[in-house]
């Protein structure tokens, strides 16, 4: 049987070079997170938007107003949930965390005369996707 | 039969060969979208770049649209000095210089500017305020978008898309 030693040798180093291989050169594939960068960053933009269009108090005292503006503001992405966490603001209202949803969250302090005294309140809003 | 080649010899050369084939075509393989990757990295962070710069940049000078010669555009309020607050009469004079625009943000691969105005009394609908399109990027090139929203004309709401 000469010549099936070579074969077999031949055999067993191609396949340790193949295993080799795929250890040290996996598939390619890609991964960034520039998804979770525009996700950011438009949940910043909408939150400056709340507050330079002066309905930071408005939106967090009202969930109706609060979500009108969201839909309307995604009007062409229906893939986007929101809430919101208003904190020390008695008259404030958070509207429900989703379950099965990431988000990105961006917060905003305000200061408001509610109840016969100054008060400073917190504005965080969520955006995010539900999966 | 001594010097000659056997057969057995041959198919372990075959096999040999066949896995040193099979290890670069799989190498080479990789490199095609790996490029495509990078390609497509260097679009999404060209499409953020122009797009902050629009909506957080007065330009140079920073009254450009009153002001030539022009060395910078951004949209940005220079009176108010805050982020996302950008001005009317710079987006109107964004179509003056849309033949200049890859020379004025320093961007050399072509793209497009859309601004439009969010009408929060009307379900949000977009009317288009200014465009910038380029003569040369087809639809199908149009690797990265990017949305950026500001305010203008003191509470009215902008949405600028940046593709690339």
């Amino acid at each position: 049987m000469k010549g099936v030693t070579t074969i077999l040798e031949a055999a067993l180093a191609g396949t340790i070079i193949v295993m080799l291989f795929l250890y040290f050169f996996p598939q390619y594939q890609a991964k960034n997170d520039w998804a979770d960068a525009i996700l950011q960053t438009t949940t910043q933009d909408i939150l400056n938007i709340i507050d330079l269009t002066g309905n930071t108090y408005n939106f967090a005292t009202n969930n109706d107003n609060f979500n009108n503006f969201m839909k309307a503001m995604f009007a062409d992405n229906a893939a986007y949930v929101w809430w919101k966490d208003i904190e020390n603001l008695p008259s404030g209202k958070d509207t429900k965390v989703l379950y099965f949803s990431k988000a990105k969250k961006a917060t905003i302090i305000d200061v408001v005369y509610e109840g016969g005294q100054f008060r400073v309140y917190s504005f965080t809003l969520y955006l995010g996707y539900v999966f | 039969m001594k010097g000659q080649i056997s057969i057995e010899y041959l198919i372990a050369l075959s096999i040999f060969i066949g896995l040193i084939s099979y290890i670069y075509l799989k190498y080479v393989g990789n490199i095609s979208p790996f490029i495509e990757d990078v390609i497509k990295e260097e679009k999404r962070a060209e499409a953020f770049q122009i797009a902050n710069i629009l909506v957080n940049d007065p330009g140079e000078p920073v009254n450009w649209n009153a002001n030539p010669p022009i060395q910078r555009i951004g949209l940005a309020n220079e009176s108010t000095n805050m982020t996302n607050c950008i001005t009317r009469a710079k987006i109107n004079a964004l179509p003056s210089v849309c033949q200049n625009l890859n020379n004025l943000l320093s961007i050399e691969r072509p793209f497009n500017v859309l601004i439009f105005d969010v009408d929060l009394s009307n379900n949000g609908r977009r009317t288009l305020l200014a465009s910038c399109m380029s003569p040369v990027l087809r639809i199908d090139q149009i690797n990265a978008t990017v949305r950026r929203y500001a305010v203008y004309d003191g509470g009215r709401i902008a949405e600028i898309i940046v593709q690339v």
